[in-house]
């Protein structure tokens, strides 16, 4: 299952509604611990108070389901968006 | 006038209370002699013989509804809009509409003091946060204002109306469009776009995702109503809390203003029961601000509703149209950094 959400928009991540705030550029850190730097977004994901930035190869977990950034689209006029893959 | 519910005498089994059918509900009687001339009378109405009248039914066949019963008997053709349904976004072809036959347009929650409140939005996977933070303005400004928009025609079918201008220097005038109660929903189920508000004995609130669903109407997709598309394609858009009130909205920039005299006008604004929005900078350029602002729940190229202010502390807090992530106690100079504009409404 691949799900995109949209800048400033709600997605849904198999049922879960998962915000996203900005996209930008910078690090972020990847599973097995490394940082990595390129552009990134914010996923405010449940009972958290605020997001966490991610990028392509994060994982998060929510509600117990592992998802993975495919990728972070940034553009340099308009919205930008990430797209997940459920792993679990 | 209230007509008897009749049992027929064609054999159509006999029930003791609620709904036996498609009939008309039961008047109450509390006359036996006056209820048999009733029915005498509504079964001659039907058909019935004399025969029938005399050999085939008897008043203790029929149910009497009691002074006092609440008879929902009536059942109600749904109805479906005329008008084409909006079209999803680009990415969400595929996605089908499903009829919220439990949906009503205002539920109160057991929390709130009206069927209005202004944390029944829920903005969902479209760029309309403008939209959703009006709502959210004008809800908590005069929940009247939004329930004066939506008449419930009791077959699924909403009348709403907005306020548009038929150009830019015209006035707005009050359009009415008649919406059903199919709406755009992802796999769970739930809304696509503007999510449901509360939920009571069954029926779930609809109110914001009708308006959303309305504006779309208007523009043929919801497509055409995220972010700045809103005021294309010859449509007048003035701010949203026109758009809901018809009532013109006066922007203001925050560049001109310290802290002190942008709290001051949000303060005035929600004691005046004003509707109140404001909209973030862009700065996604800079990493560190963006992470900074991010923090505090403020996002850019975002609007919120203004909830409250301290001037004695110096701080806001303001409504994020997600539902969630809302803005705490943001100090007035954290404020006129981050957002860009207040639009009060009248």
């Amino acid at each position: 299952m691949i799900e995109e959400i949209d800048e400033t928009t709600v997605g849904d991540l198999d049922g879960v509604r998962v915000p996203m705030g900005n996209v930008t550029t910078g690090a972020y850190t990847l599973p097995d611990g490394t940082t990595r730097r390129g552009d990134i977004c914010s996923l405010v994901l449940p009972d958290q108070r605020v997001g966490v930035f991610v990028g392509a190869g994060s994982e998060v977990v929510v509600e117990g389901v592992r998802w993975r950034v495919l990728a972070v689209d940034n553009p340099t006029d308009g919205l930008g968006s990430v797209r997940l893959q459920k792993v679990d | 006038m209230d007509q008897l519910h009749r049992q027929a005498s064609q054999g159509r089994s006999k029930q003791t209370g609620g709904n036996s059918g498609n009939n008309a509900p039961a008047q109450s009687l509390g006359n036996s002699e006056l209820a048999e001339v009733l029915l005498e009378q509504a079964a001659r109405e039907e058909g019935v013989d004399d025969n029938q009248l005399l050999f085939g039914t008897h008043p203790d066949q029929f149910w009497f509804a009691e002074d006092g019963d609440d008879d929902s008997t009536t059942t109600t053709t749904r109805r479906t809009q005329e008008e084409e349904l909006p079209g999803l976004r680009p990415k969400h072809e595929g996605k089908e509409y499903e009829d919220f036959e439990n949906g009503t347009a205002f539920v109160k929650g057991a929390n709130d003091d009206h069927a209005v409140a202004a944390n029944d939005v829920k903005q969902g996977a479209l760029g309309d946060c403008y939209l959703i933070a009006g709502m959210a303005a004008v809800a908590r400004a005069d929940p009247k204002l939004i329930e004066k928009l939506i008449k419930d025609n009791g077959d699924g079918t909403y009348d709403v109306s907005l306020y548009i201008r038929p150009h830019r220097r015209g006035y707005p005038r009050r359009v009415t469009k008649t919406v059903d109660s199919r709406l755009a929903v992802k796999y769970s189920g739930k809304p696509l776009y503007a999510g449901a508000g509360d939920k009571e004995d069954g029926k779930v609130e609809l109110w914001s995702a009708l308006i959303e669903k309305t504006v779309a109407q208007h523009k043929d997709s919801y497509d055409s109503i995220s972010g700045s598309k809103i005021g294309k394609d010859g449509f007048t858009y003035s701010g949203t809390n026109e758009l809901l009130t018809g009532k013109i909205e006066n922007y203001f920039s925050t560049d001109n203003m310290d802290s002190d005299e942008a709290l001051l006008w949000i303060d005035l604004a929600l004691e005046e029961g004003n509707p109140v929005t404001t909209s973030t900078r862009n700065l996604k350029e800079d990493e560190d601000l963006t992470r900074e602002a991010n923090a505090k729940n403020v996002y850019w190229n975002h609007a919120y509703a203004p909830m409250s202010v301290d001037l004695d502390a110096e701080t806001v807090d303001l409504q994020n149209p997600w539902g969630s992530s809302h803005v705490e106690s943001l100090s007035g100079e954290d404020f006129i950094k981050y957002y860009r504009n207040i639009r009060i409404g009248g």
